[in-house]
Order: structure tokens, then sequence, then C-alpha cells
């Protein structure tokens, strides 16, 4: 199977034309669910792939089968995700199984491991999502950061979901009209229609964690939009990662050259009780998923050295009422920067921005 | 890095100070404070002022060797910026006092000096006649202990003094390409790029090393390398001389024993060399091989112990407050 074969596949499941045998019938008519993972196999080559793979299949009690060059298949009892590994860092996967299938999967048999994490789309790569603007999803809780209202105006717990003509413009309007609601407006998830005359007209719901859901009548157009999606958001990751892992580097023995730039989250509100926030931050759960022994060096100024617990990486954050300075170590990960964002983004201030590469 | 000794203030029980009645730390170690402030001053980092980029300077090395005509001397610091053209060398002290030896082999430096000892910065490769000048960085509380001491020495240079809410650069009369400046705000500590270097107090290299162990322990790695621990502690290790760099291992080994007879023994066991292994830690089960929920109590569980191992008497709690959302959802009310 090509790339062209999955399309089409995929394509048949969209408008429920589905060959019935198609592998064993775990491709079965209806939308197409993906996600975006960020992956650091072994080695970071093809046979680093394979290797990850079979270990996942072992333990999640999958069959693990090539398809193709950079197309793995991992077939359960009723189900089969698609991996197509054609990016070797940041994997596409595709699947026909329920929502509830591929997420209990997803959490379970990848995000547990510290070589893979979901792509994580501050607002300003989400809002990217091409196409028409159709539908659009705000959810925010500050129950983590934000644990009491401490006497504090706006929401603490935000939904609103909005289908018709240009939603986003709704945050905007709250924004400036009801400023202490802004916190709240967190971009979430968006919805788009994407026609191609003589290709398809498809709809594409994107959401902040790297999910993703189809119809329509062309996957082609659905991996267009999937792929330049990727790409963005590995542009956004390596340019993290270029500007801020912090280097020492020995120039011969004459001296050492450092490189790389302090990261600076900047909250638009001073932070209430910081007390309470360094606590949630750093309370080893998800989404954030840190590990530190915070200390409080003055009144009001934090500082953590502290671990990622998604890739055990680690990395010293150091808090002040306005701002939050993330200093990475020369090996951590751009996405771990992001998953920071795009969850302060949802669980501190909607407007949280990351200087100076705009996040 | 910063030579002179942690004042005694700073040492072991001096690093606490009652503040508002509330118990709090010196950040990082104080030593490196002027170092990690001058950095700070070269760039546009949270908090801090960035005066030096403003005025055209450039950070070109630390630990730079300088071979003057008094001896050989390392510069915390090695700065410049062109048109003017200027060669900063910066020493930075945590005391009060400066080294005389030291500070005449800065004076007597110049574009030569850093030349022969290759560390002069490769703008000026083509340039016969660089000016280069000697700069003093102490933190602001020492300022009038500081000018004494440069007076007393004889030494005339630019004194850069950094603390929580003032940074002062004085002195510069006649050096073309450095001016003063006297900026006042609420700057804090500056950032701490260089947390720690090879003569830091045991107390505050324990704080990188605990992190890493952990991390080796979501990694779900079975032991840890104390040579790889050092390596990647130490900004400065690759330049570190072999004595240096075995003392280093072995208050790291020191510091490690102390972490696996604490509270966390239950999670790493030290090994020490042997014929074939270097000394090493253990590392006894991982909690990112439980279930989600399950892990992160084992991991909260491991931070607990850990704050007692690191001497934290307050920790950040503070109690949710019941969500009327929740017991909305708790009622089965329409959402619709």
């Amino acid at each position: 199977m090509d790339r062209q074969d999955l399309h089409a596949l995929l394509t048949a499941a969209m408008v429920g034309e589905t060959p019935p045998q198609t592998l064993g019938g775990r491709v079965r008519p209806g939308k197409v669910k993906s996600r975006l993972i960020e992956a650091h196999p072994p080695g970071h080559d093809r046979d680093g792939i394979a290797d990850l793979l079979s270990e996942i299949s072992e333990f999640s009690g999958t069959r693990v089968e090539r398809l193709g060059d950079d197309l793995w298949g991992l077939l359960a009892d009723r189900d089969v995700v698609f991996f197509d590994t054609l990016n070797e860092r940041f994997w596409l996967l595709h699947t026909t199984a329920t929502a509830d299938v591929l997420s209990r999967f997803v959490t379970k048999e990848l995000l547990g491991r510290p070589q893979l994490d979901s792509a994580w789309l501050p607002a300003s790569q989400l809002s990217e999502l091409e196409g028409e603007r159709q539908w659009m999803n705000s959810s925010f809780f500050a129950d983590d950061l934000v644990p009491t209202n401490g006497g504090q105006n706006g929401a603490r717990r935000w939904r609103l979901q909005v289908e018709g003509f240009a939603p986003q413009d709704l945050l905007e309007v709250v924004r400036r009209e009801l400023p202490r609601y802004a916190a709240a407006t967190s971009l979430t998830a968006v919805g788009s229609r994407v026609v191609s005359p003589g290709v398809g007209d498809v709809q594409i719901v994107a959401d902040y964690r790297g999910g993703f859901v189809s119809s329509g009548n062309s996957f082609d157009l659905v991996a267009g939009v999937l792929w330049r999606t990727l790409d963005r958001y590995e542009t956004f990751v390596r340019s993290l990662e270029n500007t801020h892992q912090l280097r020492t580097v020995a120039v011969g023995d004459l001296g050492l050259e450092i490189s790389g730039e302090i990261a600076t989250i900047y909250f638009p509100e001073p932070v209430g009780d910081l007390s309470a926030f360094v606590s949630g931050l750093f309370s080893c759960r998800a989404p954030f998923r840190l590990w530190a022994v915070p200390r409080e060096v003055t009144s009001g100024e934090w500082e953590a050295n502290a671990v990622d617990l998604h890739i055990g990486q680690t990395l010293r954050i150091e808090i002040r009422r306005d701002w939050m300075r993330v200093l990475l170590d020369a090996e951590t990960c751009g996405n771990t920067l992001a998953r920071l964002v795009a969850n302060l983004q949802h669980r501190y201030h909607a407007q949280t921005t990351l200087s100076p590469v705009a996040a | 890095m910063a030579a002179s000794p942690p004042d005694t203030a700073n040492k072991r029980d001096g690093t606490r100070h009652a503040l508002n009645e509330r118990l709090v730390f010196v950040p990082v170690d104080p030593r490196l404070i002027p170092l990690n402030a001058l950095l700070a001053l070269l760039r546009e980092e949270a908090g801090w002022p960035s005066p030096l980029r403003d005025q055209g300077f450039i950070r070109h090395l630390i630990e730079a060797f300088v071979h003057s005509q008094t001896g050989t001397t390392k510069a915390d610091m090695v700065m410049y910026r062109r048109d003017p053209d200027l060669v900063v060398l910066a020493e930075c002290k945590s005391g009060k006092n400066l080294q005389e030896a030291q500070a005449r082999a800065y004076q007597a430096a110049d574009a030569d000096s850093l030349r022969r000892a290759g560390t002069l910065p490769r703008a000026f490769a083509k340039d016969a006649v660089v000016p280069v000048v000697a700069l003093f960085v102490a933190l602001e509380s020492h300022r009038a202990d500081v000018e004494s001491c440069m007076a007393h020495l004889g030494v005339r240079s630019p004194l850069l003094t950094v603390g929580r809410e003032r940074v002062r650069l004085s002195g510069t009369d006649g050096v073309a390409g450095l001016s003063d400046f006297d900026l006042v705000g609420e700057y804090g500590n500056p950032p701490a790029r260089i947390p720690i270097d090879y003569q830091s107090p045991e107390d505050e290299t324990k704080e990188l090393v605990v992190p890493r162990l952990m991390a080796a322990t979501a990694r779900r790695e079975e032991y840890v390398e104390v040579n790889e621990l050092c390596r990647d502690l130490l900004p400065e290790w690759c330049i570190l001389s072999h004595s240096g760099r075995r003392e280093f291992i072995r208050r790291i080994e020191q510091i490690l024993r102390g972490v696996c007879a604490s509270d966390l023994k239950e999670y790493c066991r030290f090994e020490p060399q042997s014929n074939q292994i270097p000394s090493r830690v253990v590392i006894l089960g991982t909690p990112a091989a439980l279930d989600p929920r399950g892990a992160t109590q084992a991991w909260q569980a491991r931070q607990r112990r850990a704050a007692k191992l690191l001497g934290r008497t307050r920790t950040p709690h503070v109690e949710g407050q019941l969500s009327l959302d929740d017991l909305a959802g708790a009622g089965g009310l329409a959402t619709e």
C-alpha cells in the first residue's frame, strides 16, 4: 500500500463505500480521525520507528504491519490505526475507529511513553487551519492554577461553542467589550469547510492537542490540510528549539561560548495568588505534567528546577506575577515549551504569549 | 567563575533568611549572581533591562584565558562592540574585595594578550589596535566596599554593580563605547543561566541533582552514571581541568550518597565505582510504567520526599473550592 492507496481507502470510508474486507474489516465507513504526534524514536531513523512501533504493538496487544515505505498499520481486533511516518519526528495517525477507542489508545499506549507526545497548538497555530471557518470551540478551565476566585473578576470555567459565520470574531468582541472575560477566550478547536473544485469538498475540525476529525468526499484534500498543519507546527517547534535551547560549548580550550535565549512567557494579567499558581503548575498532573520542588526565593518570586514527565527532560522555570522565564536545557524538546504555552492559554489566560517567538 | 569563596552569610545555614516572618531562600548560587546579571544585561530578558545590549555589546566567551604581561588569568566574560571598537574583560565578584594580582592582570591585558590566548573576538582579527578595558562586576549591596577596595589598590576601571532593585555602571570616563548608567526597577534575581559552577555549595548543587535523577526515572532509565551526570550539570565541565573534574565527581558522589540514604532511598541506590563499572545511581522502579492516575500519585510522593531532602518547610498548597459547574453536572442538569 502506498500513500495514494491509503488516501483512496480513507476517501472510500468517508463516503461510506469501504470495501468490506479491507484489512479484515478494520476500516469502517464514517469520519476519519487523525492525530498529529511528536515522536523521538531511537536513532531518529526508520529502524528506530520500526522498533518503537513494534514495542507499542507488543504492549498494546496489537499487530504491527509495514504497509509501505513510511506507512504502518497497528491492527487491533476490530480497528486499525495507520501511522504515516514520512516525517520521522512528526507523525500523522489516521483511523476510522470511534473517537473513544482512539482516545484510549492514544492516551494509554502512545502518550504514556517518553518518546511520544501530542502536538500542542497555541492559538496562533490553531487559527491557521485552512478553509472557510464555520465552527469554533473555546474552553477554559482555571481550577488548577486559579483554584479560588480570590475576588478576581471574570470566568474560572468557560465553554463556548459557535457554529456559523466567522465564529472566532465572537472571541474578539468579548476581549474588546467585556475585558473581564478576556482571560477565558481561549481557542480550543476550530472547524472549516475546505473546497477544491474538481478535487472535493470536506469539513475538518482541529483541536489544540493535535486532534483532527474530517468528513466529506476527498481524503486527499484533508491530507493536504494536515500536512501543511504539520509543516507549520514543525517549523514552530524547531524555531523554539533553535532559539531557546541553552547551550554552553567549549571553544577549544579557550573558553565557553553561550548560545540560546531564555524564553519568557508573559501573563496579560498579573497572577493573583502565585502560591496557588505554582502549586497547580508543578502538581505532576496532566496536562502540564511538571515535576519540581519549587522554592520561593523571595516574596513573589519562585523558581523551580523542573522535569517534564512526558519526556523526562529538565528545564528551569522562574516565575513572578507578570511573567515566567523558561530556561530549556540543551536537549529539552521545543514541544515542552509549546505544551506549556498552549495549556497556560487554556488554564490561566487565553492571551498568554511567548516572547521573542510569537505563539 | 567568580573565584571568591562564598560569603559567610551564604554558607549552609546562612542561605535562609527571615523576611516578613516567612522562610525564604537565597536563589541559586549567590556567587553566580554577578555573572548571570551580566549575561542578562546583554540580552532583553524578562524583568531585566538591557543597557549593555543597547550600547551595542555582544557576549563573546565566558571563562576565557587572557595572557597578559603580569601572567595568565581567566576572564569571567569577554564581550565586545564595534564602532567604536571596544573589548571588555569582565571579572565578576560576589564578595566585597578584589584580589590585587587578579585586578592587575585584568588591567594589564590588551588586544595582544587576547590574541595570544586566541580569545580576541574574530571581528577584530584584522585590526592591529583594539581598545581593551577591564570591568569589575559586583553586587550592588557591596558597591561601597568594592569602590574602597579599588581606590585602595589604585585600580581605575569601570564598576558595574547589580542588585534586585538597582543596576549601576560607573567609572567609564575616557572609555569610548562604554557609558555609565544607573537604573532602578523591580528586577528581582537575574535569570539563572549558569545555576552552579564546580565550587557551588552542596545545597545548591543538590537542587539540580535531584531533578536529574527524576528525569532519568521518567525516561525509564535503569541507572545514571556519575560521569554523565557531572557533564550534564556543569556548564564548564568541558574546560575543567582533570583535577577539577575529579574533585567535582567526588563531591557529586558524596551528594548522591546522601540522596540515596535519604527518604528517597526507596527509589534509588548509589553504587560506588567498581573494577568494571563507573560509579552510578541505580533507579529502583519508575512511576512512568504505572497507570496515569497511579503515576501522578507516585510522582507526588517523590516530590514530597524530595521537598524534605531539599529542606523545604514551606510548600505551595492551596485548597480548591467547590465548583458550581461540577455541582450542576452531578445533578444531571440540562446543558443544551
